[in-house]
């Protein structure tokens, strides 16, 4: 059916608590997917479960048709999974340069995993594309916050992924910030051809940039479709509670 | 690129300079010259291997001494097995049973690797400190290994200091090139990737219990030929070689120079001999008290040690000091 990403009845229990509860979504190559849901919700376990560093505890998931539940993080990462995180985490006494570097030298089969003189090049490339070029020798530790998001998007690019997971990629950016990282996220698809998964809580932006909304609630997936008629959905709706969902 | 060519740059010029300096100390012919440079050279080597590990990867290896004493052991159970097979001293030098001295260390780390490198944080420290705590015990126990006694090599061989300089020399600049070598391949960024964040370095592809694995495994190889050439040198061995003294030592050496650079543990061995002999001329009894208190001012004011303090304060340094 070419999904590049098959969930199937995912299901994730913590002691008592099913943080997510038979999850089943097909991601098409080169589809922008928005995941939204109250907090809570099990965005970032999904993304913890597609990415390995959590196993379902029932369900399957395929990435480019292969099973992937049951490998470990770094072999999942290896097959072209790569992923921000919701409070951002680039490797701080690293600088710029040498993040990005970590993401091209374990790339992904084809133009990634390259040897480390390779993987310079690579990187800075990168960096002119996201508009990082003059904090190449920065620490990473000392960017500010919309720097450091870009930093995580540019380490996980530079790897060659073909999903790209994003965890609230736009959260806490001033509005120029915003509408930068969202030129960025549409030219990675259009010139990069990468299928992105996208967690946001900025309900206008994420409306606007994905082909098809899908709406976690306790767990549960209680919407999927096109950003006009989830907007619409009653039982979205109610979840939000008078959220406003333009 | 060729090592060659990835060696033309200061820090490694500097270095290769430094070591072919050193190279003359024993031409001067004099005994406690050559004994003071050979417990500098033994702390270095040392240093270079905890700084490996420690400043590489994150782990704090605490009871990194083990291999040491390994190495010592397995040296002094070759020269004593083989010497009382021919029922004589040895009729090759004993030094060429070094790199056997690194090897059996090395083979323990790798024993020991998967279990200990999954505990993170300060209880791999503890574990580790146990683990050296166990084979000193059993070292201590074992009439085989010559128990309390220890195991005297003096029958079997002489005693002969300036050829375990020039092998603790060689495995001194061995370690540094090691060191200098894999911070530029893929190990070494897979390493300082772990250091900074394991959990998001897994997520990025890379296979984090392989890279700590071999990194413990190349590390404990130093520390284990370091502990065979002590060994010999002092024609000893006994379970004291587990003692927790130079574990500290190696760690104060590691903090003064900075941690996880490649000239760190050779500016630390000597900053730490500088001291120690400030202080013990004061304070014979007492001066193992202070380095504690120099490792707190360390850890609280200069993280980075002297390599790591140059590199922050004097820019243009940062791409000279490595």
């Amino acid at each position: 059916m070419g999904a590049i990403l098959e969930l199937q009845g995912v299901t994730k229990r913590f002691g008592g608590l099913t943080a997510v509860r038979d999850v089943s979504l097909a991601v098409a190559p080169r589809e922008i997917v928005g995941l939204i849901g109250p907090n809570g919700a099990g965005k970032t376990t999904l993304f913890n479960l597609i990415t390995g560093v959590y196993r379902p505890d029932d369900g399957r998931i395929r990435f480019n048709g292969e099973r992937t539940d049951g490998l470990s993080a770094y072999q999942i990462a290896r097959r072209g999974i790569r992923r921000t995180y919701q409070v951002v985490r680039p490797f701080p006494e690293m600088t710029v340069l040498e993040n990005l570097m970590v993401g091209a030298i374990f790339g992904t089969p084809g133009q990634g995993r390259l040897l480390p003189v390779e993987a310079a090049a690579q990187a800075r490339r990168t960096l002119e594309f996201l508009g990082l070029g003059g904090r190449a020798e920065t620490l990473s530790k000392h960017l500010n916050l919309g720097e450091k998001k870009r930093l995580e998007l540019g380490r996980a690019l530079t790897a060659d992924p073909a999903l790209l997971l994003l965890d609230e990629a736009l959260a806490g950016l001033t509005p120029s910030e915003i509408d930068h990282a969202v030129d960025l996220i549409s030219r990675i698809r259009r010139e990069l051809g990468k299928t992105l998964i996208i967690v946001e809580h900025v309900m206008r932006t994420i409306m606007k940039i994905s082909d098809r909304i899908v709406v976690l609630h306790h767990g549960e997936k209680i919407a999927d479709g096109p950003p006009d008629v989830i907007a619409r959905d009653p039982q979205v709706v109610e979840a939000y509670l008078g959220e406003a969902m333009l | 690129m060729t090592l060659l060519a990835l060696c033309a740059r200061p820090t490694p010029i500097a270095l290769l300079l430094a070591f072919a300096v050193m190279a003359l100390i024993p031409l001067a012919r004099n005994p406690e010259l050559n004994g003071y440079f050979l417990t500098l050279l033994d702390l270095m080597l040392l240093t270079y291997s905890l700084n490996m590990v420690v400043g590489f990867s994150g782990y704090l290896s605490f009871g990194h001494i083990v291999f040491w004493g390994l190495g010592g052991y397995t040296a002094g159970m070759l020269v004593t097995t083989i010497g009382r097979a021919i029922a004589g001293e040895l009729t090759f030098s004993p030094y060429l049973l070094v790199p056997l001295g690194g090897l059996v260390a090395s083979a323990f780390a790798a024993v020991i690797a998967y279990p200990i490198l999954r505990i993170r944080g300060a209880y791999f420290a503890i574990a580790t400190f146990s683990v050296n705590l166990a084979v000193q015990t059993i070292f201590f126990n074992v009439p085989v290994f010559g128990g309390a006694e220890g195991l005297p090599l003096k029958r079997f061989m002489s005693y002969q200091i300036v050829p375990a300089f020039y092998w603790l020399l060689a495995f001194g600049l061995l370690a540094f090139l090691s060191s200098y070598l894999i911070l530029r391949i893929k190990l070494g960024y897979g390493l300082l990737a772990i250091l900074n964040d394991e959990d998001v370095a897994q997520t990025m592809g890379v296979n984090t219990t392989l890279y700590k694995i071999l990194i413990y495994i190349i590390a404990a190889f130093f520390a284990g030929a370091g502990g065979a050439v002590w060994a010999l040198a002092q024609v000893f061995v006994d379970p004291e070689n587990f003692g927790i003294t130079r574990s500290i030592e190696m760690f104060v050496a590691m903090l003064l120079g900075g941690v996880g650079t490649t000239l760190g543990p050779f500016i630390g061995a000597f900053i730490y001999f500088a001291i120690k002999d400030l202080l013990i001329i004061r304070f014979p009894h007492l001066h193992l008290v202070f380095f504690g208190g120099i490792i707190m001012i360390i850890v609280l004011f200069v993280p980075g040690g002297l390599v790591g303090a140059l590199r922050q304060h004097v820019p243009g340094l940062r791409r000279i000091l490595e």
